[in-house]
């Protein structure tokens, strides 16, 4: 499996998991939120970045694959 | 007139205009009006699909049930990004199968891959239906939210009437475009708003956002655990996962507009990338509504829960600003819907054996019928908002196996394999919805999805075994502009 894969499933498995995790769902507060709501917003927002690791290696494939094409073309 | 309600109606009117400015020419093709000419950018995507993520529910709902669920609301939050995860890789072959296929509703899809009409009929008649009570719930939260801010019902009536007259008119006119330009100043708008709301509002009633919560740890620490009752961990996992898979399939049928708008697959895969920041925005009105927690007593309106802070401190004139943020959530989704449901009328229900033109001449028609019949509903059956949205998503979540399936590129199950399942499915779910013979907290569409899917894999092992196999795929046939005939 590409590493990409790994590190988007990683961010998915967290927010799925929200709810069953018991030192998530408790009554506290990090950093003077919600415990719930900081931790889904934190692995919300990772998504983001994670994403980007395909899209910026997508971009190199697609350089690549371009620039082959240009050199079996000469 | 009051401060709050000139302002509101002078907003009413301005994203009418900007409604009206998405279009220079008049256009009577279909394909023009429903995706734009496919050749929205990133940016304008972005702002598109962002707009349909805030909508009233959001903005009023998501405060109301912080207030009566506390965190168990927060299932709102990540289900979008997730979806999004998965769209990041689906969503541009849909748009390339779209694309070459001339699709431009969620029915075309269904209908050219199944090959056959009827699948298409039944599939936009359920998007209809079901999507119908959702351009309801934006109507009724606008006027909840001048009913609130002026204590009118009148003024209400009214603002709701103005306010999706002039909707229908900028839709006729503008389309996608339309919704798009007004997009902008919606989504600049709420976060500005929301932005104040989120630190004044807090600082107000319980010296800011930190000690807002320590309160509430104090006074009400069951609401910052999801914890046995109504909203429990059922509920919070079951309506996450039910709406992730219905965002994921574009079930809702306005998706399939702002994708096909799309002017090339990166533009939606860089959509897609961007999309989840702007979905933490969800969890602002969330935090008023915690903030609701320690200021009004328990069984107070839920829905009226920001508003009713929201005039408890600030003055008139900055209440009707959040009027008309309210207004915007509720004007451009509803834009958004009303062309993803008349599309789904002109094309695939009432003009689908007829000619371009005749669509869109139905098309038009159907935006007028269709916002009519809500706002009939909106003024005669206001319901909750909450429990509306969630009876969309079940009822859509339906059409989840035959999207699914349709997805692969070769056909392995049929179209009286599709076609039995969604039936089967949408039978279960009004059942439980309205048969009174459920009372757990499962998400009701996850339930249906089951007998739905075992249906799918029966029939088509029933026609396997008869010996029919299906054998045409997309692959198969030559590129078609027109609607599935």
């Amino acid at each position: 499996m590409r590493p990409q894969y790994v590190v988007l499933a990683i961010p998915v498995v967290a927010l799925v998991a929200t709810v069953w995790l018991p030192f998530v769902n408790t009554a506290t507060l990090w950093l003077g939120l919600p415990s719930v709501m900081v931790w889904t917003g934190a692995w919300v927002l990772a998504i983001t970045p994670a994403l980007c690791l395909f899209e910026f290696s997508r971009g190199q494939r697609d350089a690549d694959r371009a620039e082959a094409e240009r050199g079996a073309k000469r | 007139m009051s401060a709050t309600l000139a302002v509101t109606l002078v907003g009413i009117v301005i994203i009418g205009v900007l409604g009206f400015v998405g279009r220079r020419k008049a256009t009577g093709d279909l394909s023009e009006w429903t995706v734009g000419g496919r050749q929205f950018g990133a940016v304008t995507m972005w702002f598109l699909q962002a707009g349909e993520v805030f909508t009233t529910f959001t903005f009023l709902g998501m405060a109301g049930l912080a207030f009566t669920g506390g965190v168990a609301a927060l299932y709102a939050l990540p289900y979008i990004p997730l979806a999004y995860v998965g769209l990041y890789f689906l969503g541009p072959i849909i748009w390339r199968r779209s694309h070459d296929r001339g699709h431009l509703t969620m029915a075309d899809f269904l209908a050219d891959f199944y090959d056959s009409r009827l699948l298409g009929f039944v599939a936009a008649v359920c998007g209809v239906v079901f999507l119908l009570p959702y351009l309801q719930l934006q109507i009724t939260g606008l006027g909840l939210a001048v009913q609130v801010a002026t204590g009118d019902q009148t003024s209400s009536t009214v603002s709701i009437i103005i306010a999706f007259v002039i909707v229908v008119a900028f839709v006729l006119w503008s389309g996608i475009k339309g919704v798009a330009t007004t997009s902008y100043f919606k989504d600049a708008l709420m976060l500005v708003v929301l932005l104040v709301l989120v630190v004044a509002i807090p600082a107000h009633f319980g010296g800011g956002i930190g000690p807002t919560f320590h309160k509430v740890l104090a006074e009400h620490p069951g609401m910052l655990t999801v914890h046995a009752g109504e909203f429990d961990r059922s509920f919070f996992f079951s309506s996450m996962i039910a709406s992730t898979l219905g965002v994921l399939f574009m079930t809702l049928p306005h998706q399939w507009p702002a994708l096909l708008s799309a002017g090339s697959p990166r533009a939606v895969r860089r959509n897609y990338v961007f999309l989840p920041i702007y979905s933490l925005a969800l969890a602002l009105p969330m935090i008023i509504g915690f903030t609701a927690l320690i200021v009004l007593k328990q069984g107070s309106d839920s829905n009226a829960a920001l508003l009713t802070l929201a005039q408890r401190a600030f003055p008139d004139w900055f209440v009707g600003l959040v009027v008309v943020g309210t207004a915007s959530a509720a004007m451009v989704p509803a834009a958004g819907l009303i062309v993803g449901m008349s599309s789904l009328i002109g094309r695939n229900i009432a003009g689908r054996s007829r000619s371009d033109r005749h669509q869109y001449l139905v098309n038009q028609g159907s935006v007028v019928g269709t916002t009519g019949l809500a706002l009939v509903l909106a003024i005669t059956r206001p319901d909750l908002l909450a429990n509306l949205l969630l009876l969309t998503y079940s009822g859509l979540d339906q059409l989840i196996p035959g999207i699914a399936l349709a997805l692969l590129p070769r056909r392995v199950v049929g179209l009286w394999s599709v076609l039995a399942g969604l039936v089967v499915g949408e039978i279960v779910v009004i059942w439980l919805t309205f048969g009174d013979v459920y009372s757990g907290h499962v998400n009701v569409g996850l339930i249906a999805l089951v007998p739905n899917i075992v249906v799918v894999a029966v029939v088509a092992l029933l026609v396997r075994a008869a010996g029919k196999q299906p054998t045409t795929t997309p692959e198969d046939k030559r590129v078609s502009h027109s609607a599935p005939r």
